[in-house]
């Protein structure tokens, strides 16, 4: 036996109960997706139901407008990622690489806004939106969330730049060219693995985010993913666990099929270290 | 970069700090506003009433019991996840066949809301229909159905080790970040001078990490603390208000029982509560010696070039 | 630098143009803005039909139909109400009533009542909407409880008619309970929604009530604890589903559609799901039973109209499109609730099916929860003391002392 595959055996060995336990939720749910309704309320139950069906993610994506949904989560996802991405930028490249009075001010008032759950200032926070007739705006629940999800794209972005070594920059101002020109054509670049990094973190956080999207956007029609999942939970006297599992298994697939296909860079982008 | 003016890094930090102060802001002032007030179910301001609302919430038991089940749920779920992060991060640090699929299962949790996670999770612990039972049954490992979430223990035992599963994917992944930056060199030069397993987790790995540490639990118990869904959507705070946190039962007060200023008073502390833990914990943690811990590295020049040592 | 503060700049506009964008939810003073609650996913598209027609059939206003799931409505209303986007008309429990009521939110609407449309409620549910004279809102839905009886395990196990005694019902259940293969005599809830409701069953058929003579709570008085203990009997002695303190209605109702419980204690909406999920159970509905006094829960919920609107008559004027009798009887279908309007009362879709009209049979001898500003927080107390006593953690007695000393706390404020 070869020493990779040896170690590949122990690696997996080590690994399999936390994996058994990850994995088990997912069969779960897409045992139960599959199931018809009559058949999940049997005592005889069996990880396979007698009669797959497909028919309970029809049914959720025609009848409960889980279509709709997936648009809005996108739209918002995609707009808190760039808002976040954007307005983290510049203010991670001054924590990174210039020296000012409050710097470390700011770097605990970064943490602070972390410190306060948006679940107990929903409150004021729905005050504040209704005052500026924002309530149902997806724009305004991409400000929000943003708010919200800022601060940890500063830390990471901030920390990436860490690594970038200063030199490479001031050779580009030797040659000639602009500060701008500098951080766009060289610095931006080398970072880019980092800055992807961000965007994703930031992504998976709108794509789940839950107690803004409830708080902001009352019509139906806007709704977000989780909150029609929640939606889907909450009839009075009966739940459809067929269908929540379908809705849900539905949701997961953008999402993992994103990590599986950009890991390798997840770490590599990844350097927190300097976070604090 | 010496030629910037004095108020460009201001700029650029402008348009975060805006952002922030623009939608967190009056939300805060409105909260701690509320804590010092008494006020009606809808928020309306009736009389100032000073501490009032903090010793109605200190005298109330359920609240004290609260405190207690909150401290007992965040060192739980973080210290668990940190202890099993670090070796899971360690192993997918390793090169073996099937690395990239083994991450990316560890992240899959992270794949799905907190809320979907409780949701699912509620159905497979249910008792009488649940796949837990079913599996565990078929297996041989216990006869007849376990009503998981009937008994305070058990509904919190499950809740805390979901909720660790939930936190292991970030976790593992700052570990990872943190790993991968330690060069191979050192520890080939530990193995040179003979150094056991051991003592190369303990004098490298341990060391050369700790910065990423800090921030796991930091960052985990912000957010463990904090944690909403799980609870809320599992075991709603029962049997008997025993698996309550402080967020749910300020939910509860808010909203179920049109109590906005205790609700308000609760959340202050909640702050507080995280701003004394931060400082403490940052200050027990600090760099005491930061030159000893340096002559102790094996290879302390090497370090020069790692960011992550400057943290 | 200057690009980097156009950035700043572009930033902002951005921030500033997604607000204005958004302004167009200013609602216009000819709309009338509907809120419902879930009872079943068939709720919100109902009354979304209503709107529509109503919509066609006059020119004043215009109704708009929001719809949301149960467990968010009290939170959604509460931040709207609280930042003066209330809708004008809303759904909600009977019990939050009073609270809100009293903290200003809630129109009165008896002098916007027609006569005729007063006079068409079952009076029983109409005086639940009262408080102080006024009248807060319409019972738009409206239960009672019976004893659902799984007839082919009863046959198993050798019994012929439902018992009438709680007595009866502990040596009906252990028959059954004997039948094995995971079978249960009788369901008991100890968690989530409406546990105090079926210690409520309990309570009252033991004589005892949620507020004594004295104005003082009745949680801990002699009757409650014989009815609580009446229940750990039953926890004791095994008849029961295991784990009741983790047992919501829901699941409750799931057993008994599954055909593994012999009794459970329920509503009228029992027969919908019943009859969509396991269409093969044989069963009936009997009174619940008893041991000094007869007694079902009656339990209503509540649309009105709330104090900010600008519109209400004409809220009032939807409302009684929405309660005349075509409309209630399709909802009655839909829902299966007991009727609320005299004239649905003796609808043959509600006499003539005998699962509901046990449920009817059985109004006389209904009670409600008591409408005082806190019953929440007291509900909640209560539902606290009964996990802890139904789990054998604590005796029933100091259980039920500890919720009533925390009921009396809230009826002092």
């Amino acid at each position: 036996m070869s020493p990779k595959l040896k170690r590949s055996l122990i690696c997996w060995g080590l690994l399999s109960p936390i994996v058994v336990v990850i994995l088990f939720p997912y069969l779960t749910m897409l045992s139960t997706a599959l199931t018809a309704k009559s058949e999940i309320f049997v005592f005889e139950k069996s990880w396979f139901p007698k009669v797959p069906t497909f028919e309970n993610f029809a049914m959720v994506w025609t009848e409960r407008g889980f279509g709709r949904a997936l648009a809005n989560s996108l739209y918002i996802s995609i707009g808190a990622t760039l808002l976040s991405v954007i307005v983290a930028i510049p203010a991670a490249y001054a924590m990174s690489r210039l020296h000012f009075k409050g710097r470390n001010a700011y770097r605990i008032y970064l943490l602070i806004t972390q410190m306060i759950s948006p679940i107990v200032l929903i409150i004021g926070l729905f005050r504040l939106f209704a005052f500026l007739g924002m309530v149902n705006s997806m724009n305004a629940l991409i400000a929000a969330q943003s708010a919200f999800f800022m601060a940890f794209a500063i830390w990471m972005t901030a920390s990436y730049f860490d690594t970038v070594p200063k030199e490479l920059e001031e050779a580009a101002w030797l040659d000639g060219a602009g500060k701008f020109t500098a951080f766009m054509r060289v610095f931006l670049p080398l970072c880019l693995p980092g800055i992807a990094v961000t965007a994703l973190f930031t992504f998976i956080n709108s794509w789940n985010e839950y107690a803004l999207a409830l708080t902001l956007l009352r019509d139906n029609a806007n709704h977000t993913v989780p909150v029609a999942i929640a939606f889907l939970t909450g009839t009075l006297y009966e739940i459809e666990w067929n269908l929540i599992m379908a809705a849900t298994f539905m949701a997961t697939i953008p999402v993992a099929i994103i990590f599986a296909s950009i890991q390798r860079y997840l770490i590599r982008g990844l350097s927190l270290g300097g976070v604090k | 970069m010496r030629s910037i003016g004095k108020f460009s890094p201001y700029l650029l930090i402008a348009p975060s700090f805006f952002l922030s102060v623009f939608v967190i802001g009056y939300p805060i002032f409105d909260v701690v506003r509320m804590s010092l007030f008494k006020v009606n179910r809808f928020g309306k301001l009736q009389k100032f009433n000073g501490f009032g609302n903090f010793t109605k919430a200190f005298s109330d038991d359920v609240f004290l019991q609260t405190i207690g089940q909150t401290a007992i749920w965040t060192v739980s779920v973080v210290g668990g996840t940190v202890l099993l992060s670090i070796p899971i991060a360690m192993i997918l640090n390793e090169d073996f066949y099937g690395r990239s699929v083994a991450r990316t299962i560890i992240l899959l949790p992270w794949a799905v809301s907190l809320a979907m996670t409780a949701v699912v999770w509620t159905w497979v612990v249910n008792g009488d229909f649940g796949t837990l039972n079913m599996t565990l049954n078929s297996l041989g490992l216990m006869d007849g159905n376990y009503v998981w979430l009937a008994n305070a223990d058990a509904a919190f035992t499950i809740v805390i080790l979901i909720g660790i599963l939930v936190s292991i994917p970030f976790t593992v992944t700052i570990f990872l970040g943190g790993l991968t930056s330690i060069p191979d060199t050192l520890y080939e030069a530990a193995m040179t001078d003979g150094a056991s397993g051991w003592k190369r987790f303990r004098y490298i790995t341990m060391p050369l990490l700790k910065p990423f540490t800090q921030i796991a639990v930091v960052l985990n118990v912000i957010y463990v603390f904090n944690s909403f869904p799980l609870i809320w959507i599992m075991t709603n705070g029962g049997p008997a208000n025993q698996t309550d946190i402080l967020i749910t039962y300020v939910y509860k007060q808010a909203f179920r029982f049109g109590k906005l200023d205790k609700a308000a008073a609760g959340s202050v502390v909640m702050f507080l509560m995280l701003v004394v833990f931060t400082i403490l914990y940052f200050y027990i943690t600090r760099d005491k010696h930061p030159a000893a811990k340096k002559a102790k590295q094996p290879d302390g020049a090497a370090l020069e070039d790692l960011n992550v040592s400057k943290a | 630098m200057k690009s980097r503060f156009l950035t700043a700049c572009a930033v902002g506009a951005l921030i500033a143009a997604s607000a204005v964008s958004t302004v167009g939810i200013a609602y216009a003073k000819d709309t009338i803005r509907v809120r419902l609650a879930e009872y079943s996913t068939k709720t919100g598209p109902f009354f979304k039909g209503l709107a529509e027609k109503y919509n066609t059939m006059q020119d004043g206003v215009e109704v708009k139909v929001e719809h949301l799931p149960w467990p968010e409505m009290q939170q959604q209303l509460v931040t709207d109400i609280s930042a003066g986007t209330a809708p004008d008309i809303s759904h909600m429990a009977t019990r939050w009533m009073a609270g809100f009521a009293k903290d200003g939110a809630l129109a009165p609407i008896e002098g916007l009542m027609s006569d005729s449309f007063t006079q068409s409620f079952v009076p029983t549910f109409l005086d639940l909407q009262k408080q102080d004279g006024h009248t807060w809102g319409l019972p738009i839905a409206a239960s009672a409880r019976g004893m659902f009886i799984n007839k082919e395990l009863f046959a198993k196990a050798g019994i012929s008619s439902a018992p009438k005694t709680w007595d009866e019902t502990l040596s009906v259940a252990k028959k059954i309970s004997a039948l094995g293969d995971q079978i249960y005599g009788i369901g008991v809830q100890g968690h989530d929604l409406d546990t105090e409701g079926y210690w409520f069953y309990s309570l009252w058929t033991h004589g005892g009530a949620i507020i004594g003579e004295d104005g003082k709570s009745g949680f801990a008085s002699a009757e409650a604890v014989a009815a609580t203990d009446n229940y750990i009997r039953l926890i004791k002695e095994g008849v029961t589903q295991p784990g009741v303190t983790a047992s919501s209605r829901e699941d409750l109702q799931n057993l008994f559609a599954a055909g593994k419980l012999g009794m459970v204690l329920s509503g009228p909406w029992l027969n919908k799901q019943l009859s969509e999920e396991a269409p093969n159970i044989k069963y009936e509905i009997a009174a619940i039973p008893t041991k000094t006094t007869s007694a079902t829960y009656g339990v209503t919920d509540t649309i009105s109209v709330l104090e900010t609107s600008q519109n209400k008559e004409e809220a009032i004027k939807f409302l009684e499109f929405a309660f005349n009798d075509e409309n209630r009887l399709e909802f009655g279908k839909i829902e299966g609730f007991v009727p609320v309007l005299n004239s649905m009362a003796k609808e043959k879709f509600f006499t003539e099916d005998p699962n509901m009209a046990v449920f009817l049979e059985m109004s006389p001898v209904a009670r409600f929860a008591p409408l005082v500003p806190h019953w929440e927080e007291m509900a909640d107390a209560l539902k606290s003391g009964l996990s802890q006593a139904y789990s054998g953690d604590m005796s029933s007695q100091d259980a039920l002392q500890k919720a009533a000393a925390k009921m009396d706390e809230l009826l002092a404020e």
